[in-house]
């Protein structure tokens, strides 16, 4: 195991104030995600290498529109707006801390969005934001499926999408880390700094609306079939922002 | 390139996505159910599992079309627009039903809720039929012109073409009927495909995003096909790299 990954479990993912069956429940699927995980840092530390070796500034303007594709303002209130919806209204006196969690992370999005915007335009690679979105490679995703499985969560259960959270959240904490480590650019540098504090929250949202809320099997069998899905060998992958090839 | 492409850019785009789907669609993994049927192989268990799984996907779609509809707004486009999307919901809602009368005609469960809790009509999240319909979903997140784009010049095409040939060439008469009678609005569904194409692409950024995204929609429903055949002929599901489809994009 990679020592970032290794550091990221002992700092975040293994220490909780829960105990109880959402705590035995995620550390069952965290052993599933390990070797994931693990792969995810090699994957990012070698982008980030064969990124510097490159010789050119290109790939910074890769990763900002693979970003902006992801996380742009637009797409940001699609994805986040349909998870704030997952929560019917009988069902808000349960769950109304996920909306509030959703809706911060709206704004958080939608930062990350001006983020890649600002290495674009900090870079030289643009003169005006706009001009993203006439750029196709900054509008599209690597896989639909996975921003459509995030809307379809208000049609599967309000706690789905605690499953995305802890695998792919953390993915973004392990890959910018791993950058972060080799990329000594002030620009990527600024960029992943500035929103690795959020990413490590939303990671902690899926931890804790695991340990707190999945406590029957009922409760657990939809964020289960998430990591499922998550899991297949055909899964996401992660975007050009974090490293992946997409 | 001009900011807004004339007509005939337009009609050309509607074309080429044409063109490339339907030779994606000459063959599909849908084949090899006509040939075990032709062979007389077809059991009432090999027939109850294609219509489950047809079924299945058909009934997902409402919550894919109920959110495409959420977004198109007063005024993005002409009513025709809203007429024409209004149809193509209620003609999947149409061939949902068939599909579901089929099974309960031929008694293959007693009741409609018996047919939602049998094990070959359920949903499930982590499979290629989840993941096509999970791509489907996202493309909420762009304007209506382009998902119908990618929707209808795309995995329509290939849907038209293999239920075409269950149409033509099944055994069982009855099978042949209900996929017969999915042609007619099927093709409406891709000729008003090209129609939304020629008359509502706009933009260069529009074109590029109907190219990507048609691609990747028929790569998951050439996936969801996939699996549906070897679910129906009892075939292990695909490992990891055994099936590969082309969606080079870049």
């Amino acid at each position: 195991m990679h020592a970032i990954l290794k550091d990221f479990l002992d700092k975040w993912v293994y220490p909780t104030g829960f105990t109880g069956p959402g705590v035995d429940f995620r550390l069952r699927q965290t052993e599933r995600c390990l070797p994931l995980w693990d792969k995810l840092v090699l994957q990012a530390l070698k982008a980030a290498e064969t990124d510097l070796a490159s010789g050119s500034d290109e790939y910074k303007a890769a990763r900002a529109r693979g970003g902006y594709a992801a996380e742009g303002p637009f797409m940001s209130l699609k994805q986040m707006s349909t998870q704030i919806l997952s929560v019917s209204t009988d069902q808000q006196p349960k769950y109304i801390d996920l909306q509030r969690m959703r809706a911060r992370q709206i704004w958080d999005e939608v930062k990350h969005g001006q983020l890649h915007a600002d290495v674009m335009l900090r870079g030289g690679f643009i003169k005006r934001e706009e001009e993203l979105m006439d750029d196709p490679r900054a509008n599209t995703q690597p896989k639909l499926s996975y921003f459509g499985m995030t809307a379809m969560f208000p049609h599967i259960h309000p706690l789905a999408r605690a499953g995305q959270h802890y695998y792919n959240e953390s993915m973004a904490c392990l890959g910018i880390t791993a950058t972060l480590s080799v990329i000594d650019d002030d620009l990527i540098r600024h960029q992943l700094h500035s929103q690795s504090a959020e990413e490590l929250m939303h990671f902690m949202e899926g931890k804790y609306q695991i340990d707190a809320y999945a406590l029957t099997p009922e409760d657990q069998k939809p964020i289960e079939e998430v990591f499922d899905f998550l899991l297949r060998p055909w899964a996401p992958e992660p975007s050009r922002a974090l490293g992946g090839a997409a | 390139m001009p900011a807004s492409p004339s007509a005939k850019p337009r009609a050309a785009l509607a074309a080429q996505l044409l063109q490339q789907s339907e030779q994606e669609a000459a063959v599909t993994p849908m084949d090899a159910v006509i040939e075990f049927a032709r062979a007389g192989k077809f059991t009432n268990d090999h027939c109850f599992r294609l219509l489950a799984r047809l079924w299945t996907l058909k009934r997902m779609l409402y919550y894919v079309y109920g959110g495409w509809a959420q977004g198109i707004n007063l005024n993005d486009y002409p009513p025709g627009v809203a007429y024409l999307f209004g149809k193509q919901t209620y003609d999947e809602s149409t061939q949902e039903m068939q599909y579901c009368d089929e099974i309960l005609r031929r008694r293959l469960v007693p009741t409609q809720r018996a047919l939602f809790a049998h094990p070959y009509g359920q949903f499930a999240i982590a499979t290629r039929t989840g993941a096509y319909i999970f791509c489907l979903r996202a493309l909420a997140n762009y304007p209506h012109h382009i998902r119908i784009a990618a929707l209808n010049l795309g995995a329509k095409v290939i849907e038209l073409s293999w239920t075409e040939r269950f149409a033509k060439l099944l055994p069982d008469e009855s099978l042949c009927a209900v996929f017969h009678s999915q042609l007619a609005e099927t093709r409406s569904h891709i000729l008003m495909g090209r129609h939304q194409v020629e008359q509502y692409i706009h933009k260069d950024i529009d074109i590029e995003l109907a190219k990507r995204l048609c691609v990747e929609t028929k790569r998951d429903y050439l996936f969801f096909l996939e699996e549906t055949a070897r679910f129906v002929l009892g075939m292990a599901a695909e490992k990891a790299g055994e099936v590969t489809v082309q969606a080079d994009i870049d």
